[in-house]
């Protein structure tokens, strides 16, 4: 059988179509290691967001400070507002706009600029004006010397001003609706106040990079979390709630090593899940091996040379089906080498020596894999869906001969089986539990996790997956052993 | 005594309710070519598909070099080799890779592989893509593919298609010669005069049946109930009566009464030049025995 399945190997291989698909995904990925290597900083920024353009914004509000009339009562306010204004983004534009100078100067400085010109052109008040531009100064000192933690100190004064204000009125509240609402909060300005505290103790400032990014979506889970406080979970809040668990321990993990975890621009990224993004190319690779396998040969009438051949029927077909799955195995081989070659070579090896940090829901706490063990437990959780298409592909092509009706099935199945999965599962459609697609895809259960129907778990899935590959080897089996080699 | 290579007995075989072949039973021996004849239709095709199981028996037993196909298959057809329909190739390989294919499954050296491509005459259009070749060229490669493996049973289906006369020749030639190894050879074809000229034995098929099976100069023989004289003048209806006239010197007699008519010749003064049994083609064996050519 080994001689068989060599030669089936060789079939494929001298035939030129499968050297364009490898083509086409050696381009795709050499161009998408390029827009990551050209679109994204060395944080995994996307470079070309829609912000707006400071030095344009100046031009165009310096235009507009000169169609006010500052000495006509009607145009001060507005003068003083669109000053204001440009003198913010005056002073912002000598930052780096990733830095947290630039993210918060607006915040922290509009309200005084704005005061240094209401008691300059509306008001003429000098002692307001030395008070609001002594305070500027101050400001503009700290804003220089890089000293954030004093905002961050000013911010939680404020916030603990508010939040003993709010708890020596609460005490005194009757009314049952205004009391829950200073409750809210209350409970808001304590996660706000956390949040501050974490990143004073974390050294973290207010900048446009990974930290912040974290720090924010872990404090936006540590928040949402509370939702689900002494509630009875359904089988969907469940799917939430650990969802917001997994945001929380891997985003506090972020702050605590200080490592990237969500760097798209790295082959550490591009290796995690390769199956994912490249799956489309894989299911191609099948269909053309089956096509090549199955449908050419009873199209061009070899199929006769293999049946006369001193070989059970039922050896030559699992031969045909072994060496397409090796073709999976070697499309995934040839993902991961060029991902390594080309993605290393733009976007450097070094990020190969970062750990994946996965929340694991088994243990209840963070769990490091290397990259490359990672991506093998990724692909070997999603195999069972190539290993299904190349069944269902086969035995459709067997029954039909007929590559057109195989590929266009096939790739139909596969293409919808999310869409008709989502309807499934929000429609909470029981009996449709049993349908292959809902059983094909192992990994929502990595790590621990409860996959995505109530009413599957890993070892149901995995029973029902086996049960259809068995059903789908016999028929097509029976069928090929029975089949007539008709007019070919 | 030669060994029996094939035998089938009884085979049947029906397709969404029509019979393709029934009762068809024949043999062949080490060493015999026989060909397997019939109008369009008649079964032959369905009958070497259902010797090499690309059809499954409905009943009857085919049994290759003493194995039942049905509980041997794989020892069964490990002696075979086959051209069906038409060579078929992987054209998008050279025909060399498509050899070389073969010569795997069978684990056969090089140096054989050598052989059969010169001894089809391919020489070095062996490497090249078998699109590129011609009919002709992909019929010598089918024979190659066939014989690669010194199978006990050749089967060959229209083997002389597409190839010039000198090609046929050589085919004939080297059909003979595997014969003489010991090989036996199923031939298929319309061309009954080519068949005549290096088969020993026929198989008749019509619809489906088997119509006649044997050697063929026994059929001939069989067939040939007629003599041939050869006259000084054909205006002999007065003294003789039972003849057919072939012409304007010849007439044709049954056996019969063939010394009543020589007789009644001598008798009458007619001159008598030749007289010779009349040797029946098989072409016209096959005419008289199947008659026109309707497919059901």
């Amino acid at each position: 059988m080994i001689r068989l399945i060599v030669i089936e190997l060789k079939k494929i291989f001298k035939h030129k179509s499968i050297y364009f698909i490898f083509l086409f995904m050696f381009l795709f990925c050499f161009f998408n290691n390029l827009l990551f290597k050209l679109d994204y900083d060395y944080d995994g920024r996307y470079k070309y967001t829609d912000d707006i353009n400071i030095g344009k914004e100046i031009i165009r509000l310096d235009k507009e400070i000169d169609s006010y009339d500052v000495t006509n009562d009607k145009d001060k306010n507005i003068y003083v507002s669109t000053k204001s204004l440009r003198d913010v983004y005056k002073d912002m534009i000598k930052y780096n706009k990733n830095s947290w100078q630039y993210i918060k100067y607006n915040d922290y400085m509009y309200d005084t600029i704005y005061n240094i010109n209401y008691y300059t052109y509306v008001i003429k008040d000098s002692d307001k004006l030395k008070i609001y531009t002594n305070k500027y100064n101050k400001y503009l000192e700290y804003f220089k010397s890089n000293n954030y933690k004093y905002f961050i100190k000013e911010e939680k004064d404020t916030l603990v001003n508010k939040i003993d204000d709010i708890r020596n009125n609460i005490k005194s509240i009757n009314d049952k609706e205004l009391y829950n609402s200073l409750d809210r909060e209350l409970t808001k300005y304590n996660n706000e106040l956390f949040l501050l505290n974490y990143r004073i103790n974390n050294n973290i400032d207010y900048g446009n990079n990974y930290l912040n990014r974290a720090l924010i979506e872990y404090g936006n889970a540590v928040r949402d979390k509370d939702i689900y406080k002494n509630r009875k979970l359904s089988f969907n809040d469940r799917i939430k709630y650990n969802n917001l668990i997994n945001r929380i321990y891997i985003n506090k993990y972020i702050v605590d090593n200080r490592v990237n975890l969500f760097k798209n621009n790295s082959l550490n990224s591009g290796l995690r899940n390769i199956t994912l993004d490249y799956e489309l190319f894989i299911i191609i690779v099948i269909l053309v091996s089956i096509g090549i396998l199955i449908g050419d040969e009873f199209s061009s009438g070899t199929i006769k040379l293999l049946i006369i051949k001193p070989y059970k029927r039922s050896t030559i077909l699992y031969s045909k089906f072994i060496a397409g799955f090796l073709m999976i195995l070697i499309t995934i081989l040839f993902l991961i080498i060029c991902e390594l070659i080309i993605g290393g070579f733009f976007l450097g090896f070094d990020s190969l020596k970062d750990i994946v940090a996965i929340y694991d829901y088994n243990v209840n706490s963070i769990k490091e894999y290397n990259v490359i063990i990672y991506m093998l437990i990724n692909i070997l959780s999603r195999l069972p869906i190539f290993i299904f298409v190349l069944l269902f592909g086969v035995l459709i092509n067997i029954i039909s001969s007929n590559n057109i009706i195989s590929f266009a099935s096939t790739f139909i199945v596969f293409s919808f089986s999310t869409v008709i999965n989502n309807l499934i599962v929000n429609n909470n459609i029981k009996i449709l539990k049993y349908l292959f697609t809902m059983n094909w895809d192992f990994s929502s259960y990595l790590f621990g996790g409860i996959g995505n129907f109530k009413y599957l778990s890993l070892k149901s899935s995995i029973f029902i997956y086996i049960i259809y590959v068995i059903i789908l080897l016999v028929i097509m089996t029976i069928y090929f052993n029975r089949k007539d080699i008709k007019n070919v | 005594m030669s060994k029996v290579v094939l035998e089938c007995c009884n085979l049947y075989k029906r397709i969404s309710g029509k019979e393709l072949v029934s009762d068809v039973s024949f043999s062949l021996k080490e060493g015999e070519i026989m060909g397997l004849i019939g109008p369009n239709g008649a079964g032959k095709t369905t009958t070497i598909k259902l010797i090499l199981g690309l059809y499954k028996l409905n009943s009857g037993s085919i049994k290759i070099c003493g194995y039942d196909i049905s509980r041997d298959y794989v020892k069964a057809i490990g002696n075979v080799g086959a051209i069906i329909e038409s060579p078929d190739m992987y054209m998008y390989m050279s025909g060399y890779d498509n050899l070389m294919i073969t010569s795997k499954i069978y684990n056969i050296s090089k140096d054989r592989v050598m052989e059969v491509i010169n001894l089809v005459n391919l020489g070095k259009r062996i490497y090249d893509k078998v699109s590129k070749y011609s009919l002709g060229m992909r019929q010598r490669l089918g024979i190659a593919q066939a014989i690669l493996h010194n199978p006990k049973l050749l089967i060959l289906d229209e083997p002389t298609n597409g190839l010039d006369p000198e090609g046929i020749v050589e085919l004939k030639r080297l059909l003979k010669k595997l014969a003489s190894k010991g090989i036996g050879i199923i031939v298929s074809s319309h061309i009954l005069s080519e068949l005549e000229s290096f088969c020993s034995n026929v198989c008749i098929i019509n619809k489906g049946r088997v119509i006649n099976c044997g050697s063929i100069n026994k059929l001939i023989n069989l067939s040939s109930n007629n003599y041939i004289i050869e006259l000084s003048e054909i205006n002999i209806s007065k003294c003789i009566s039972n003849y057919n006239i072939i012409d304007n010197t010849h007439i044709r007699v049954k056996t019969n009464s063939l010394n009543d008519v020589i007789r009644k010749l001598l008798n009458n003064n007619i001159n008598i030049y030749e007289i010779k049994r009349e040797v029946l083609s098989l072409e016209d064996i096959f005419m008289s025995l199947v008659g026109g050519n309707t497919i059901d």
